[in-house]
């Protein structure tokens, strides 16, 4: 009897289970079908599936999203925000960790209280200040703005991880001599790792598929990430179904293939984050 | 000696720091209050002081409250379906049934991708499929223009935010509800607490601080909320559907007044603060 019922539980379980990812796929799917159809067949029945695949659609995509460029630039943005922000959170996170008092505590203070400051409240002085510097329609903008806006909460998952590093292991360092960076860079950093890949994941697909920033600093043809151009694309061929959906698709295959590379740490990521930030 | 390595040291390791966060959000923040008291158009050399006219201008027209009222009803609305669904859904991937890993896997999928390219998708799901599938099964509710009516636009957004946001909160629900000791179930299960029971008064208080930080996830990004708005509804019908980060940018690159949209880039920053602030009090008291 028992037995029966845990068994009925469990079938209702995997039954909940599969109309759920049905749902959360299908909008895939719907795009993946009609993505090789020509447009009358797409608007007629969005349903039915493709009579022949028509891939010249996915040629016409690619041209009208310069996808290679926007690949290149939304990649070398993502790299070298992710690869700052890393570095500067981890130094600073360590040092004030390891000196919590006097005007470090007030800095500290001043990093967690950034997260309080929504992008859209800086984003237009930030405008002026990155014109003064000369920086408009530079990849640096957008970086800029990246390690700035995404700093206090790599930070404070940072600090998380420093605070888990007992003391004697840097100061066994400084008695053998190391200096401060050498510390750092060669005790600290290794053990820090778990910690580090949580902020490189979380960083990694926020920047890659940030769009707010992006289109204020970086929406020239010459910078324009994914995102950007997907938008550009859309503008341009909302109604044409038959480009306009190979090209979503295009976009989302370098974010899908990290995924399913990272899976793993993507999950983990995203536990650890939510304990330590 | 020793000292002034110290802060040398200090210099190397804070330096970047302090520079990069004056740069992008300490200088831009204290600007945005002077620009804010004037009527810069973005362009001019001279920025023109208006005093609080902005203010006055944003309190006596309804267009930010129209935006203020929707981004808070769709905030409260997301805040409650993501983390109640989310929950639930994770509450069943920690039955240690097999195949879990692989349904989370696709319930999490979403959540990797962009907002514009989420909204683009399901513009077309909204546009064509649903219309499909209400003629194909004789559903009318189907068959309406979700985009096209300000109350049907308001629930695709709120099904778009939910259907990407729901992987964040199963995902930290999964670590809270693994985390849950198992002798904790057990004695409950002694005492005789049916399922239920067991789950909302022994596992879920066990999940604070978890379900602490999915609040304020949920409730800062759909507060924030921009991209979809772009991509989804533009904004629409007639205007329903704009958020407040979206209306501050549309005031400033499509309307020119960069003076005026600061001004209500700091009355939204006031606004989250207040929110957070409630929260953090509120979570701090029920964390003891």
């Amino acid at each position: 009897m028992r037995s029966e019922k845990d068994l009925l539980a469990k079938g209702l379980t995997y039954l909940i289970m599969a109309v759920l990812l049905v749902l959360f796929l299908a909008p895939f799917a719907i795009a993946l079908i009609n993505s090789f159809k020509p447009l009358d067949q797409i608007i007629l029945n969005p349903l039915a599936a493709p009579s022949q695949l028509q891939w010249g659609n996915y040629l016409k995509a690619w041209q009208a999203l310069s996808f290679p460029s926007a690949l290149l630039n939304t990649s070398l943005i993502t790299v070298v925000s992710v690869g700052l922000l890393v570095l500067l959170t981890a130094m600073s996170s360590y040092w004030i960790t390891r000196h919590h008092f006097g005007a470090f505590v007030v800095l500290e203070k001043i990093i967690t209280g950034t997260a309080l400051v929504p992008f859209a409240t800086i984003m237009l002085p930030l405008v002026l200040v990155i014109r003064v510097m000369g920086l408009i329609n530079t990849h640096a903008a957008g970086i800029l703005s990246y390690v700035g806006i995404g700093f206090p909460l790599a930070y404070l998952i940072m600090c998380g991880g420093v605070k888990a590093i007992p003391l004697d292991m840097d100061e066994a360092a400084t008695i053998d001599g190391c200096s401060a960076l050498r510390t750092f860079f060669s005790i600290i950093v290794p053990v820090m790792r778990p910690t580090i890949v949580t902020v490189v994941i979380s960083d990694l697909f926020w920047v890659w598929n940030e769009f707010q920033i992006a289109l204020i600093f970086l929406n020239t043809s010459k910078l324009r990430t994914i995102q950007l151009a997907i938008n550009q694309m859309f503008g341009q061929f909302s109604t044409k179904w038959d480009i306009a959906l190979p090209g979503l698709l295009i976009s989302l295959v370098p974010i899908l293939v990290v995924f399913l590379l990272l899976q793993k740490h993507v999950v983990a990521g995203v536990m650890n984050g939510a304990v330590k930030g | 000696m020793k000292n002034r390595r110290f802060l040398r040291d200090s210099a190397v390791f804070l330096l970047p720091t302090i520079l990069v966060l004056t740069i992008v959000v300490v200088i831009p923040f204290a600007i945005g209050f002077y620009l804010s008291l004037t009527k810069w158009n973005g362009v001019s050399s001279k920025m023109g002081f208006v005093g609080l006219a902005n203010f006055a201008e944003l309190i006596a027209k309804g267009k930010f409250y129209r935006s203020l009222w929707f981004t808070v009803r769709i905030t409260a609305v997301v805040v409650v379906l993501v983390n109640v669904l989310g929950t639930l859904i994770a509450e069943m991937l920690t039955r240690g049934l097999r195949g879990s890993n692989f349904f989370r896997a696709g319930y999490y999928l979403p959540n990797t991708m962009g907002g514009i390219v989420v909204g683009f998708i399901w513009q077309f799901v909204f546009v064509q499929g649903f219309p499909a599938i209400g003629a194909a099964l004789g559903i009318p509710f189907f068959q309406q223009q979700w985009l096209g009516t300000e109350a049907t636009a308001f629930w695709g957004l709120v099904i778009v935010t939910c259907w990407q946001s729901i992987g964040f909160v199963m995902i930290v629900m999964i670590a809270a509800l693994s985390g849950v000791p198992q002798d904790l179930k057990e004695a409950a299960a002694i005492d005789g607490a049916g399922y239920w029971r067991t789950f909302l008064q022994i596992k879920l208080p066990h999940c604070m601080p978890y379900i602490s930080t999915c609040l304020f996830w949920t409730i800062s990004l759909t507060f924030k909320m921009f991209d979809l708005n772009i991509s989804l509804t533009s904004g629409g019908p007639f205007g329903s559907t704009t958020s407040i980060s979206q209306l501050i940018y549309q005031d400033a690159f499509s309307n020119n007044r960069y003076g005026y949209a600061t001004a209500e880039a700091l009355v939204f920053f006031v606004i989250l603060f207040a929110i957070t602030s409630i929260q953090s009090f509120a979570m701090s008291r029920r964390e003891g």
